[in-house]
């Protein structure tokens, strides 16, 4: 008995041993730069730095700093929560119905569905570097000539009558970027949807086949309640997105997009981009994602709690 | 069995017995097959379009380009290949942040980009894979509830606008603008991956363990040897979706490593330092980036598109 004892302590204390040192780096990586960048973020929005080593604590007058442009005349805030609230509408309203609908369509394995499936992936493994430069080019040479073409009207007046490049003119930019935004965003979220509705049972589908459902009654009353998880992470990701999102503004623009595009989350990213590396403008932008997260982390959990209550729920 | 005979839907086989081959089942929703295929198509052919327009343009002469701009066969003219040399030579060019403010080339940026996307890859896959393991295999010690139950907060949990803290802390602890540290500061478990990994590591029978214990195993040996053979597809499949997401990454890079430039990073400043380049000299330097991935992508894309779940990988 004693013997036993003596072993399992023995054998805890070398499994002890090995866990501590294969967990060591990624629990290190966590205190790190997860917990201390988090706390460090905190503690930045409330500091001023007056070298690049030397700082004093000003409490809340990044805080009230970003506050007072919020609310300014002429101020662009109100311009980039405008932006970054467009962008989820039309995330959740067209990127997400059209992920559904193709994912239901290569889920039944209707024609050329794993074709399909590949092709709609391709999207994602590409540069969105690469993407964004193919994308403004064609913007803005492709169509305009392919329309003037068509329109007939005469090459030397083009540049008169003729169709000027969408990413060009001011008037059709914002809308080309949405575009983009959708064109680009399918990839991965098409295979989340068919990963989890390949997950559901062929005898669920039979029997409701067999019951004479036809395919919008067999989405709406079966497939997308069983994959309901899978729906509600990815809203919440998209929640998310309204303070993180970029519009792959970047990609277009590096840190110089025009004011009138740029999101909540374009803005923080350019920012602290242009500190090229030193301190002194880091605070600011720290009380900006400040705010930003004790709006977003309540706004998500309720929502997250809403969807949990009033979603689909199996016996 | 060989079919030696078929008329219709009748086969006769080598056994002779005659077998009724199965009718192709009729859709039961032709006009959705019809209307999101055709959706598909058209989305496809804007993909492709775009793509196929990029690289017949990369092979053009941008004299020839200037004349006509919509081509869309490829045109192996003398000099077909100088935009690539163009590109390679002199395209992909960042300038050094500090002294002594030369110019690094892609030279440097391939090794870069090589050593970035594999290091990051193994450093992040690795790290999921093992705290995953550990915290399933060792499930009787309470930090592996910890574990798991931290994945799912920091999931759950949105912390906006850190990128100023973070960038502060990479710089305090020596990481910033260090290639080995950027690869240090990727061993992170906390994202979904770790959860992929616990869910496959969960389903390995727990008889094989206990055998190889029985058989003088030591915790190591059973990890390297029994344990990570297991989940060995996972393993690839969650490393190719981190090569991919790492060789375009550029923002990354750009913030936290502006002297290391990867590739990714190295045609975004083309793309931008290009405002007179032709496009058939920046679409070569988009294919420089492009054509590696895609060629990966097409050799792996079964294993890239195994449905991908919280239950392990579905063959």
């Amino acid at each position: 008995m004693k013997k036993n004892k003596n072993y399992n302590r023995k054998k805890d204390l070398h499994d002890a041993i090995f866990y501590a040192c294969m967990v060591a780096i990624p629990t290190l990586n966590f205190f790190v730069f997860y917990l201390g960048v988090n706390f460090n973020s905190i503690l930045l929005a409330f500091k001023t730095y007056t070298s690049e080593t030397e700082y004093t604590w000003t409490w809340f007058h990044w805080i009230g700093d970003f506050f007072q442009r919020l609310f300014a005349e002429n101020s662009f805030f109100p311009g980039y929560f405008k932006n970054s609230a467009l962008s989820i509408m039309y995330t959740f309203g067209v990127n997400m119905t059209l992920s559904i609908t193709f994912s239901i369509y290569i889920y039944h394995k209707k024609f050329a569905h794993n074709f399909f499936k590949v092709m709609l992936f391709v999207p994602s493994i590409i540069s969105a570097v690469v993407m964004s430069t193919v994308y403004s080019k064609v913007c803005d040479l492709i169509i305009p000539e392919l329309y003037n073409t068509i329109m007939g009207i005469p090459k030397n007046r083009w540049h008169i009558d003729g169709l000027r490049g969408l990413m060009d003119n001011p008037n059709t930019r914002f809308a080309a970027i949405i575009f983009f935004n959708i064109w680009v965003g399918f990839g991965s979220s098409i295979l989340l949807y068919v990963g989890g509705m390949s997950s559901i049972s062929d005898s669920v589908s039979e029997a409701a086949q067999l019951d004479g459902v036809n395919l919008l009654q067999e989405t709406f009353h079966i497939t997308l309640p069983l994959i309901y998880p899978t729906i509600s992470i990815l809203v919440v990701t998209n929640l998310i997105g309204f303070f993180t999102g970029q519009l792959n503004l970047f990609t277009f623009y590096l840190h110089q997009a025009p004011d009138e595009y740029q999101t909540i989350g374009y803005y923080i990213y350019a920012q602290v981009y242009q500190t090229s590396g030193s301190v002194r403008g880091l605070p600011r932008l720290s009380a900006i994602g400040l705010v930003c997260t004790f709006v977003c982390v309540p706004l998500v959990l309720t929502v997250k709690k809403l969807m949990e209550k009033y979603g689909p729920k199996f016996e | 069995m060989k079919n030696l005979f078929k008329r219709k839907n009748v086969i006769l086989a080598a056994d002779g017995v005659t077998q009724i081959k199965a009718k192709r089942e009729k859709d039961s929703s032709p006009i959705f097959t019809i209307v999101v295929a055709t959706i598909l198509i058209i989305y496809l052919i804007t993909l492709g379009f775009g793509i196929w327009w990029a690289l017949v343009t990369s092979l053009r002469i941008p004299y020839e380009f200037q004349m006509q701009q919509v081509v869309f066969i490829p045109e192996f003219s003398k000099g077909w290949f100088d935009n690539y040399i163009y590109a390679v030579m002199q395209g992909y060019k960042v300038q050094r942040t500090v002294f002594p403010y030369d110019y690094i080339y892609i030279e440097s940026m391939i090794p870069n980009t090589i050593l970035y996307t594999i290091g990051s890859t193994l450093a992040i896959t690795s790290s999921c894979c093992v705290t995953a393991y550990c915290s399933v295999q060792f499930s009787r010690f309470r930090i592996s509830k910890v574990y798991t139950t931290l994945v799912y907060i920091v999931i759950a949990l949105p912390i906006v606008g850190a990128e100023a803290a973070s960038l502060q802390m990479y710089m305090n602890v020596g990481f910033y603008d260090n290639l080995f540290g950027m690869i240090l500061g990727k061993t992170s478990f906390l994202n979904t991956y770790y959860l992929i990994f616990h869910e496959a590591f969960k389903a390995v029978p727990k008889d094989y363990a206990e055998a190889a214990y029985i058989d003088g195993a030591g915790n190591l040996n059973l990890f390297l040897r029994l344990m990570l053979p297991f989940v060995s597809k996972t393993f690839l499949t969650i490393c190719l979706i981190f090569f991919i997401t790492y060789w375009n990454e550029y923002q990354v890079p750009l913030l936290y490593m502006p002297n290391y430039p990867t590739l990714a990073y190295g045609l975004q400043v083309y793309k931008g330092s290009s405002a007179n380049t032709a496009p058939p000299r920046l679409f070569a330097g988009c294919m420089v980036l492009f054509i590696p991935i895609f060629t990966i992508f097409c050799c792996f894309h079964k294993r890239l598109l195994g449905n991908l779940m919280l239950g392990g990988v579905k063959e």
